[in-house]
């Protein structure tokens, strides 16, 4: 019973889903290989605090990132996201993965991982 | 700093206890024992629900009550923060106001200039974390506010409801010193 409702807390699902996902790239769809992070991800912050809820989608981060250099620029209690451009390397087909995520002092607490076509968030790119 | 107010306590902790007595009396007196132990009963679970519940819930009532009265006071709050002990509100020019669990009728303004030993407690012990809060010193009486209360045991110190509670106490501790450098620069 204790051992379930453990399991069940809305933070262990969360943390495994966070190990689960862990900012790998997606799959291709046409070769189906895994495609790789190109390095130097673009960061940006977003108008987030702390545990505040949102649906991410490409028009939200169109709309709402704005481009920092650094992560010493995030504020505390700042949500900001990272952005990566993956490449299959079989095919050469590409897509963006963004992680959003709130950052304690040195440690990165994932919030969200979502894949977009590269086309989706080329404005920020 | 009025955090108390013995009318309001005495008007929630006071029929409870005078209920006890008139049970335990008259169960003494007739010498039936239900009745006495039915009255210690009851007076147990009143003092347990009443600070957990019910006067949390008098607080965030009374508190909203408060909020309409604020633009009158000239006091328009960025940020509030539900603790244990009561609501806390910081304002753009870096003023606090209080609304205490125990005295909910008054809004207490408190100097930003007389907050000192401002720090975030983690909570954390060998087995994890039992709650995070951020400490200050308030007229120098140590205050508490809970961004995370653990309820029973602990919680892993990079599970991400500890982190986001140390994010949330470091932000609390930020505003508060950003209120006392604001207030000592007026
Ligand atoms: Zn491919």
């Amino acid at each position: 019973m204790k051992k379930n409702s453990f399991l069940n807390s809305p933070s262990i699902m969360k943390l495994a889903l966070q190990y689960k996902l862990a900012g790998k790239p997606p799959k291709c769809a046409l070769c189906r290989s895994r495609m790789e992070k190109q390095d130097r991800p673009l960061l940006f912050l977003l108008p987030l605090y702390h545990d505040d809820e949102y649906i991410p989608s490409a028009a939200y981060y169109n709309r709402h990132c704005t481009p920092i250099e650094d992560v010493s620029q995030i504020p505390t209690g700042r949500r900001a996201c990272r952005l990566w451009v993956c490449v299959c390397p079989s095919c050469g087909r590409r897509k963006i993965a963004v992680e959003d995520f709130l950052r304690v002092r040195d440690v990165e607490l994932s919030e969200k991982y979502t894949i977009y076509e590269e086309a989706e968030l080329s404005s920020l790119l | 700093m009025n955090k108390v107010d013995g009318k309001y306590i005495l008007k929630w902790f006071g029929t409870p206890t005078a209920v006890m007595l008139v049970l335990v009396i008259i169960g003494a007196a007739a010498d039936v024992a239900l009745l006495v132990v039915m009255g210690i009963m009851l007076w147990i679970l009143s003092m347990a629900l009443l600070p957990s519940i019910i006067l949390k819930k008098q607080l965030i009532k009374k508190a909203l009550e408060q909020e309409k009265s604020f633009s009158q006071k000239g006091f328009s709050y960025q940020q509030k923060f539900t603790s244990s002990n009561g609501i806390f509100y910081i304002d753009a020019g870096g003023r606090l106001a209080i609304v205490w669990k125990y005295n909910p009728d008054s809004l207490y303004m408190a100097d930003p200039s007389k907050i000192t030993d401002i720090r975030t407690n983690d909570g954390k012990t060998p087995a994890g974390s039992y709650g995070v809060c951020c400490e200050f010193k308030l007229e120098g009486k140590k205050i508490k506010i809970w961004t995370l209360r653990v309820s029973n045991g602990y919680l892993d110190m990079r599970n991400p409801k500890v982190l986001e509670a140390i994010s949330k106490a470091d932000k609390l501790g930020e505003l508060l010193k950003n209120a006392r450098t604001n207030a000592g620069s007026r």
